[in-house]
């Protein structure tokens, strides 16, 4: 068999020195026309806290903190002892939450600040990729890789002769191409549960909240499968810049229309309500999961790993399936 | 034993001489065989995943084995891998002699589909890949096909008032200017003018001219050099001279000979087989050479190129090349630092832009990669008063004596005048463009490192080994 040939229109054929020269569009997320993926316009910045702000917060509650103390003492020596006893307990007790929260907000600022050098090393490595340079990357990807599987491969198979932008590929496959076959495989695993949840709940309203549940679990567990450690704060930042831009790109009116392209129309109406809205949360699902990846991996996959009429063949057999046991 | 998937692919090599065609060959089938040297496979399949990443069926660790077939062709001499890869590998690394003939090698892909159905139905696949080995000198001789000898001949003529032709053809010319094309061509004169004529095309070649026509005259593969087929040279055209006998008739019948019996042959065994190609460029030692050379291997470039198209012009149709991928390399890039790739390729892909472009439109896929098939040298940066410089370290001569050379910035367009004179300028002063020729490395692991042959392989095979 031999592979169909292609043959260009008269503006590609123009643009053919475009075409073969390495052009930034290659780099800058999905230009496919699959409709999980196409419809984000920009990626909106993660809002994280600055060290400084971080820092001011972090000093009034330990002003605060200590001007309680400072009055608690007084009290305690304006008194003779016996009577302030339950007092110091009082004053012990409730400072021991403060202390935590101390503790906690200590812990999440070193998490923060690791998160946003981490983004910060991302920012770097898509510039990089971009550039024709030499010598640049390989510090950076060195940085990224450390301690992770498959980072012996990485070093093995590098040689001076490599560019820069072929550095990152080759980390790429390397290290980061096992971790998407495990995060794909947890995207569809999660779409399909959520599919057939909606199609036997009878709440819209408990829909809407599991929806939100998973998909903040899967990003948490997406996190986890890339190494990323974003803390509290630099979670819910980037949960929230994921829904900030799913919202602009516009959802389920894109999802419903791709559908339709697939199967003609028919689909959304033949299918029970339900049923159809259970495929649609799975699909919304599986936008969501693959832009997460495309957010917390260091360069943005090259071709969508989860081709929307094979995504939708899996949900649609995995819902046959429980029947089809039972005829048996 | 499972069912096998059988699927047969034939690559043409092609490069002009000394472009690098027996190295790449060399090399390309060294990295892939790997595991007969290394006899544990697993050990063999991380060599492979180290020394080819970019290879997809090697990174997704589906390529099983590679296997070189030891007769591949009933009748064409096959490629000597052995032969060359010993003089490589050895204590007293050699770069292999200059081959001037086709050859012909079969390699056995051992792999499993990365498509589900597909592994369970056939389990492992095999793809046979023919290479055939030919020298470009040869395909420069395919518009003969469609000229007359008398149109050839003027063509040629013309060319030939070309100062650095012209210089180096005087004593032909000469007789061409005094013998008579109306006179009777016997043997002897036939002979003298043929023998001035391959002549001046020889010392041309022997300077690095690369567009020469009639190949053969220069390549002559397994023909003899007095060989009637190659009794000819270019005469000016005069009224009457097609009477039978004259000089200029018997000529213009060993043309006809030439074109019927060596070159349509050819391309109709070769040519009309191949599907995919590589074309092997030595952009470096064309900008190294000056203006002249370059221009002139711009030529015979296109030239070349234009059998790729499968243009409507009627006389190519019989041919119908089944070609779907094309890829133009620019080789020998270890005389130049790292940063410098990627001009190379850029460099190239002007010059045959619009070459590609007229491929692209008849539904050929084209690329251009710049490659070492054997690296030679290896890098150093160097900052100097705020500015990077990459040290290109070689070794030279007998002695092994090592080099380090500064070899400039490679232009990413084809040199206009003025840049041609600001080039030659450095090169003067010694400062771009004068590499040496660097001896083989010695390899003390006995194995080749290269750059990018694994994108080469991944552009012209990937597809084929899904
Ligand atoms: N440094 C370096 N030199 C190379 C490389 N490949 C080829 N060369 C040089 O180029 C010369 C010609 O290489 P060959 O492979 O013999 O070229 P060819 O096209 O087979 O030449 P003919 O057989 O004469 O047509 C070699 O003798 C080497 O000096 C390479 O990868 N690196
Ligand atoms: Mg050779």
């Amino acid at each position: 068999m031999k592979p169909q040939k292609q043959t260009l229109s008269p503006e590609e054929f123009l643009n053919l020195k475009k075409i073969t020269s390495p052009s930034p569009a290659s780099v800058s997320a999905i230009t496919s026309k699959d409709p999980i993926l196409v419809p984000v316009p920009k990626q909106s910045k993660i809002w994280l806290p600055s060290t400084a702000s971080f820092m001011g917060l972090s000093l009034i509650l330990i002003l605060t903190l200590g001007a309680f103390l400072q009055v608690s003492l007084m009290e305690v020596y304006s008194y003779p002892l016996w009577q302030t006893w339950p007092k110091i307990w009082f004053i012990l007790l409730g400072s021991i939450p403060i202390l935590v929260c101390v503790r906690i907000l200590y812990l999440e600022a070193k998490t923060l600040i690791r998160f946003r050098s981490q983004e910060k090393i991302q920012e770097e490595l898509k510039k990089l990729y971009t550039e024709n340079d030499w010598g640049k990357a390989l510090p950076v990807c060195r940085r990224l890789v450390e301690n992770q599987a498959g980072s012996d491969e990485f070093s093995a198979c590098i040689t001076q002769a490599h560019s820069d932008s072929e550095i990152i590929d080759l980390m790429d496959r390397t290290v980061f191409s096992s971790m998407d076959q495990k995060a794909i495989a947890l995207i569809r695993q999660t779409a399909k549960e959520t599919a057939l949840f909606t199609m036997i709940s009878p709440w819209a309203f408990v829909d809407a909240l599991l929806m939100l549940f998973r998909q903040s679990h899967l990003l948490s567990q997406l996190c986890h499968i890339y190494r990323l450690r974003p803390g509290k704060i630099g979670f819910f930042a980037l949960y929230a810049s994921m829904v900030r831009d799913l919202a602009l790109a516009g959802g389920s009116e894109i999802l419903s229309d791709s559908i339709s392209d697939i199967f003609g129309g028919s689909l959304v109406s033949k299918v029970s309500a339900k049923a159809g809205q259970g495929v649609l949360t799975a699909l919304l699902i599986a936008r969501f999961g693959i832009l997460a990846i495309n957010r917390i991996r260091p360069l943005p996959l090259k071709q969508n790993p989860l081709p929307l009429p094979k995504l939708l063949s899996d949900i649609v057999l995995s819902l046959e399936s429980p029947g089809q046991q039972k005829e048996k | 034993m499972g069912f096998y998937s059988n699927q047969k692919i034939r690559l043409g090599v092609t490069g002009l001489s000394r472009s690098g065609k027996t190295v790449f060959l060399t090399s390309l089938i060294h990295q892939l065989l790997r595991d007969t040297e290394i006899h544990e496979s697993i050990e063999a399949s991380r060599h492979r995943m180290r020394a080819l990443p970019f290879l997809d069926a090697v990174h997704q660790e589906r390529l099983l084995h590679v296997s070189l077939d030891p007769n591949p062709h009933k009748t064409l001499p096959p490629f000597r891998y052995e032969r060359f890869a010993r003089s490589l590998l050895s204590d007293h690394p050699e770069w292999p002699d200059s081959t001037s003939d086709i050859s012909f090698l079969r390699l056995n892909f051992h792999f499993i589909s990365k498509n589900g159905w597909h592994r369970t139905l056939f389990g492992q696949n095999v793809l046979s890949l023919e290479i055939v080995d030919y020298p470009g000198e040869w395909l420069l001789d395919l518009p003969l096909l469609s000229l007359s000898y008398a149109e050839w001949s003027n063509q040629m003529l013309v060319l030939f008032e070309e100062k650095h032709r012209r210089n180096r053809a005087v004593a032909w010319l000469e007789q061409v200017a005094k013998t008579d094309p109306k006179s009777l061509g016997t043997p002897d004169l036939i002979q003298e003018m043929r023998q001035k004529f391959a002549h001046a095309l020889k010392s041309l070649k022997y300077d690095g001219f690369s567009f020469i026509q009639p190949g053969r005259f220069v390549m002559p593969g397994d023909i003899s050099e007095t060989s009637e087929l190659l009794a000819f040279c270019p005469l000016p055209y005069q009224n009457g001279v097609e009477q039978p006998g004259t000089l200029y008739a018997t000529m213009q019948k060993n043309y006809q000979r030439y074109c019927q019996e060596l070159v349509k042959p050819f391309y109709k065994q070769w040519m009309s087989g191949l599907d995919k190609q590589i074309v092997l460029v030595d952009l470096l030692e064309n900008l190294n050479r000056g203006h002249d050379h370059f221009c002139d291997t711009q030529e015979a470039l296109k030239t070349i190129l234009k059998h790729f198209r499968h243009s409507s012009k009627g006389w190519l149709d019989w041919m119908s090349p089944s070609i779907d991928k094309v890829l133009f390399t620019v080789t020998k890039i270890d005389h130049v630092g790292p940063l410098q790739a990627n001009n190379c390729r850029l460099l190239l892909e002007d010059v045959l832009l619009d070459a590609m472009r007229v491929m692209g439109m008849h539904g050929v896929e084209c690329k251009t990669e710049a490659i070492a098939s054997l690296l030679s040298s290896h890098f150093q940066e160097e900052l100097l008063e705020g500015k990077r410089f990459q040290k290109v370290i070689g070794q030279e001569g007998r002695d092994r004596t090592p080099v380090s050379i500064y070899p400039g910035e490679v232009p990413q367009s084809i040199p206009s005048g003025k840049e041609w004179q600001k080039i030659e300028a450095a090169k003067a002063r010694g400062e771009s463009f004068c590499f040496p020729t660097f001896n083989p490395p010695l390899l003390e692991s006995r194995s080749m490192a290269h750059i990018h042959l694994d994108k080469v392989i991944q552009f012209l095979l990937g597809d084929n080994l899904k």
